[in-house]
């Protein structure tokens, strides 16, 4: 029921989705504007480099035909001598007069013959720069990341909804699951997966629908077979203990005694646990607003000898507190824990209660204790001072039905604390 | 006093008329439900215990026709199954008290007592034993015509062995009939112990003898009168 979530609360699966997409498409987009940015820069170079050479091959064309050069704004300059076998490209930085910067040009250098002269001519054409290219580079990213976002954010997550729908469905049937009501039906959907699963879950809660009524059954009959049996044991030793003295050796006295006490324990641990089973199953069910302060005050007064006897003050602090609960378990819940503080207090001490609309808060001393009092709110731990388990664990479980905090601390070595928070 | 049982597992039947015969209680009983409704039909009682679980019917249904054929009688439930609800059930239905299997001898003649008493049948609300009268209407006791101021618990436990007083009242037995189920017998042990000795001082200061009578490890029985 009351599950313990571990530190950090679980993630909703969409969300989860969206967020690892985007974690994982974060390096892709770094990556793309690296490849991208290359990519330009090269497209930019080898497209100069195809239109000097489509420039060289022209000049050439002309020069042999003409013997001469042609009147050409794209020759950079005529160098005399050969500088080179053949043609070659280079890079350089040429001082823009304009806006004083250096700006990145391509040239291209081949030996040209006319006039039975020997010349290099030098043509050039302007690179994009850096920052051109960077930028261009830039809008697209910035492009290609805002549409996959929107893609991730948006549209991923309605069509997720989508395709998980019945899965959302199957999972709120089976949150409303309980044993004693009618099976829910889980849809019929068109993803394999779900359907299979919904199959799983079918056979499983028929099963689980199934066992519990065998167990409800069992504890039924056991519980009826068995009392009558104990009730058995116990008339027929009691009725032997009221033999007229001396008839039975004091031996065989001891005997049934020992018969008879445990007969009557055992019902008493049964009937404990009966209650117990019976709450977790929501038997008690007739709901009301219910007063815990006149509860809390008629336990006390029925704890009211004891309280004295073992000389323990009381001090109370009790204010009004309406909480909606089965008015029985209310009469469970509070003997339970006054008997509690009262049981394990020390001579002479005291039970200190506050009642306010929120809270319960219940101080007694009691002994020294190594034990993790969380522990102690389970069945059949043994404290120092017996078996604390099965009161504490009646507590628990009414709390846990309605939904109440239940905490249980030890304080200054010897302080027992009780806190209940009504919601 | 006319009992009439209705209890279909036999062993228990005849531990349970034991203790009433030796309470001196007149007893009848059936093991099946239509040898109780005959049985109803045609004789009359004072106190009716009736068994829920019954193989051929429900101790409910006997409730009903007892109720229709003798409702002056008092009626006592005894079952296993389910206290809370057929508590419920059988006290709507007219039942006068329950009693929740396995319970001790003890008690169920003091609950028997305690319906005559409420019922009248007996005409008399006082009980005498030796110097010591209880007066149960005002829950007072008098000890040679002088008031006993007596706890709740210390008269509760006195009106228990009065009512048995042939019977060895186990501890187990005397924790049940003053907190029910909301004490675990083995820590009331010590609250038994100190109530029983405040009893013993208080009427011996009144001038009574030891009203009771310890049997070592097991309980105490009441003393004859003196």
């Amino acid at each position: 029921m009351a599950s313990k979530q571990k530190k950090g609360n679980p993630q909703n699966l969409l969300s989860m989705f969206s967020r690892s997409m985007i974690i994982y498409l974060l390096p892709v987009i770094i990556l793309s504007s690296v490849f991208g940015y290359f990519m330009i820069k090269y497209i930019s170079s080898s497209e100069v480099n195809e239109f000097l050479t489509y420039e060289m091959e022209r000049i050439v064309d002309y020069s042999n035909v003409y013997n001469d050069l042609p009147q050409y704004q794209m020759v950079a300059a005529i160098l005399d001598g050969k500088h080179a076998e053949h043609p070659f490209f280079r890079d350089t930085l040429i001082l823009e007069t304009g806006d004083m910067e250096m700006a990145p040009y391509r040239e291209l250098l081949f030996p040209i013959e006319f006039d039975d002269n020997e010349y290099t001519i030098v043509l050039r054409h302007l690179l994009l720069d850096r920052e051109s290219v960077i930028k261009a580079t830039l809008v697209v990213t910035t492009g290609l990341s805002l549409l996959v976002f929107i893609v991730v954010l948006v549209i991923f997550p309605l069509v997720a909804r989508r395709v998980w729908s019945p899965f959302y469905t199957s999972l709120n049937l089976l949150k409303s699951f309980h044993p004693e009501k009618p099976l829910p039906v889980l849809p019929k959907t068109k993803i394999a997966e779900f359907t299979e699963m919904n199959e799983s879950f079918d056979k499983l809660l028929n099963r689980i629908q199934f066992d519990y009524q065998k167990v409800q059954e069992f504890n039924d009959n056991t519980s009826h077979e068995m009392q009558t049996q104990l009730a058995i044991i116990k008339a027929t030793t009691e009725n032997m203990l009221s033999i007229d003295e001396g008839k039975i050796p004091l031996e065989s006295i001891e005997q049934i005694n020992r018969i008879h006490h445990s007969a009557s324990r055992l019902s008493q641990i049964q009937k404990s646990l009966l209650l117990l089973s019976r709450i977790g199953n929501h038997e008690f069910d007739n709901n009301q607003s219910v007063d815990l302060k006149i509860h809390m005050e008629s336990s006390l007064q029925f704890f009211d000898e004891m309280i004295q006897m073992r000389r323990i003050s009381l001090q109370t602090q009790l204010k009004e507190c309406k909480v909606m609960m089965d008015p029985g378990l209310a009469n469970v819940l509070m003997n339970n824990l006054v008997k509690n503080a009262v049981k394990h207090n020390l001579d002479n001490g005291f039970i200190s209660i506050t009642l306010h609309p929120q809270f319960l808060k219940i101080v007694n001393p009691g002994l020294k204790t190594n034990q993790d009092p969380e522990s102690l709110k389970h069945r059949f731990a043994k404290g120092n001072t017996g078996n604390r388990g099965i009161g504490l664990s009646i507590v628990d479980q009414i709390c846990s039905i309605y939904r109440f905090t239940f905490h249980y601390k030890v304080e200054k070595e010897n302080l027992h604390v009780f806190e209940i928070f009504f919601k | 006093m006319k009992i009439h049982i209705t209890e279909d597992n036999s062993n228990l039947l005849s531990e349970i008329r034991k203790a009433l015969l030796s309470a001196d209680f007149f007893c009848d009983a059936s093991t099946c439900f239509e040898h109780a409704v005959e049985k109803i039909m045609l004789y009359s009682y004072d106190v009716f215990l009736v068994d829920i679980n019954l193989p051929d019917g429900s101790g409910l249904d006997l409730v009903e026709r007892i109720k229709e054929n003798h409702p002056q009688s008092g009626i006592i439930i005894i079952s296993a199954r389910d206290a809370i609800h057929q508590k419920i059930e059988g006290l709507d239905m007219g039942a006068d008290d329950y009693i929740a299997k396995p319970f001790d001898m003890g008690e169920l003649i003091a609950r028997v007592h305690a319906l005559f008493r409420r019922k009248k049948l007996d005409g008399s609300s006082s009980i005498k034993h030796g110097f010591i009268e209880v007066e149960t209407r005002k829950r007072e006791v008098m000890i040679k015509n002088r008031p006993v101021d007596l706890t709740r618990s210390e008269y509760d436990i006195l009106l228990f062995f009065l009512a048995n007083p042939t019977r060895v009242l186990t501890r187990e037995a005397i924790a049940e009939h003053i907190w029910g189920d909301n004490m675990d017998m083995a820590d009331s042990f010590d609250f038994i112990y100190s109530h029983i000795k405040n009893l013993r001082k208080k009427m011996i200061g009144s001038g009574a003898a030891d009203p009771l009578k310890s049997v070592y490890g097991v309980g105490y029985k009441l003393n004859p009168p003196d």
